[in-house]
């Protein structure tokens, strides 16, 4: 991958307009700190780029060195070097969890891997992330902690040695020995030219992984770039003071009624409202 | 003890267990059949049962299970239904005497237009105190026909008890589809994976391996 060209791109879900115009260029290398108040499209940008048929992309441009992203499927955009962590990896009952990665790493090779080098590749990743590697005979994410399922996370990423990471609040959930080993995989990655894109509410990852750049979505939009010092004023100062330096309004959430009978849970709470 | 049925006269029902005991049982009858099978497990004993039914016709099973005070049955029921095939099970678990405890997993793959029910009952009479007991079932339609029904029941005379149920049926969730595709698996690998699952978390407690060979060939052959 050498560059992800974002441009004035939209998406809803279920009827809500969340992305409004997204225009943001990622290089090779970069380590971008992407932050933005909640509710305000964040995730939906990765689940969008990644190609999550919940979301519905209605105008704009994604490209990875030129190709159309959007028109890809999602097996074909991950073949193509993407990976997105997510934010609440869901349990599939009865897919063990080896066999879902066999499946992962065969997708990327013309001859399946062997069983000795599988063996010895999930091991060190299992090392490498704290995880117990007896975990792999176990049903996928089922009955995992909070933290267990991030670092499961962590761990296929290293199985697949994506070009281009997608890390949604992969810090959530850790405690600080796990943070700190997620950010020395990070970094290791990073040296050998990975390109990351990393939400987060928490200044202690970025510290720790010091990404290049920073850039805050604000009501479906990329309103602010910068560098690293941004994401540090942010995790100081909170967003209040993008209105009074930067003229950037943050529409408060208009809460959707939710009825009985509905999921409360599964109602989208997008920004409502004009656009700025 | 493995028992192969193609024939319902091979059954000898009821069946009184005397001791802990596990059962496992795969029909493979090439005709319709109906079956009907009961036990009666006495008081302190333990009965695991696990019912695979992969044969290629229609079929209908009514199973009882009658728990004395302390004791405990599991019963696994693993079905799939192929095109034109119209089968149900009925599994009725009594909870007859005190602190006896139960659990029903019925999973299954409808894979044509046919007909699956799982039709799941447990009754908990009046004065079996303690006792506790669970009905399971989940059902995955490949097809847009597929006629499908899952009905785990609670019948419940007692107040001082634990009973719950639960069922899911339905196609592939989409949000664990994409979740595997995210990691470059095809949506046919993914949906295979998923299918196979419905049915494996049952299988993988089958203990004879003659048994266990012959599910795993099974669904290998289905190539889905």
């Amino acid at each position: 991958m050498k560059e992800l060209k974002i441009s004035g791109l939209t998406a809803e879900a279920e009827g809500n307009q969340i992305l409004k115009g997204i225009d943001l260029d990622v290089k090779a290398g970069d380590v971008l700190a992407l932050l933005g108040p909640n509710g305000h499209g964040k995730s939906t940008l990765f689940n969008v780029l990644m190609g999550n048929p919940r979301y519905k992309v209605t105008g704009g441009k994604a490209t990875l060195d030129g190709e159309d992203l959007l028109s890809l499927t999602t097996d074909e955009r991950a073949k193509k070097g993407l990976f997105m962590a997510f934010q609440n990896p869901p349990d599939v009952p009865g897919v063990v969890t080896m066999d879902f990665f066999k499946a992962g790493i065969n997708a990327r090779r013309n001859k399946p891997i062997s069983l000795f080098e599988f063996y010895k590749s999930t091991e060190n990743a299992y090392r490498e992330v704290g995880l117990d590697s007896s975990m792999a005979s176990r049903n996928l994410n089922e009955g995992y902690s909070g933290g267990e399922k991030k670092r499961n996370e962590i761990l296929q990423m290293v199985l697949l040695s994506p070009s281009l990471c997608f890390l949604d609040e992969i810090d959530s959930g850790l405690d600080v020995d796990a943070l700190k080993q997620v950010s020395e995989v990070i970094q290791e990655m990073r040296k050998k030219g990975t390109t990351f894109v990393i939400i987060s509410h928490y200044e202690k990852l970025y510290e720790l992984v010091e990404p290049n750049r920073t850039a805050v979505i604000v009501n479906g939009k990329v309103a602010l770039e910068g560098d690293k010092t941004l994401a540090s004023r942010i995790s100081r100062d909170g967003y209040s003071f993008l209105q009074k330096e930067y003229g950037v309004k943050i529409e408060k959430e208009e809460k959707k009624q939710v009825s009985i009978g509905e999921c409360a849970a599964k109602i989208v709470l997008p920004p409502q409202g004009n656009k700025d | 003890m493995l028992l192969t049925v193609t024939n319902p006269d091979e059954l000898i029902s009821p069946v009184l267990v005397h001791e802990d005991c596990k059962e496992e049982i795969f029909f493979d009858s090439p005709k319709e059949r109906s079956f009907t099978l009961s036990y009666a497990v006495p008081a302190n004993r333990r009965l695991e049962l696990i019912l695979v039914d992969f044969s290629r016709s229609s079929f209908s099973l009514s199973l009882q299970v009658d728990l004395a005070r302390n004791s405990s049955a599991i019963v696994r029921i693993v079905s799939l239904s192929h095109d034109g095939e119209k089968k149900t099970y009925r599994a009725d678990i009594r909870h007859l005497g005190e602190k006896s405890f139960s659990r029903t997993y019925m999973a299954g793959i409808n894979l044509g237009n046919g007909t699956l029910s799982f039709l799941g009952n447990s009754t908990i009479i009046n004065g079996a105190h303690k006792s506790d007991t669970r009905q399971e079932a989940r059902i995955t339609n490949l097809s847009p026909e597929s006629k499908s029904e899952a009905s785990p029941a609670l019948c419940i005379q007692d107040y001082d008890v634990k009973a719950s149920h639960g069922a899911s049926l339905g196609a592939y969730d989409p949000n664990e589809l994409f979740y595997l595709m995210s990691r470059g698996l095809s949506e046919k690998e993914a949906k295979s994976l998923i299918t196979e699952g419905t049915l494996l978390p049952l299988l993988q407690t089958l203990s004879d391996s003659k048994m266990k060979e012959k599910t795993k060939t099974a669904l290998q052959e289905l190539s889905l």
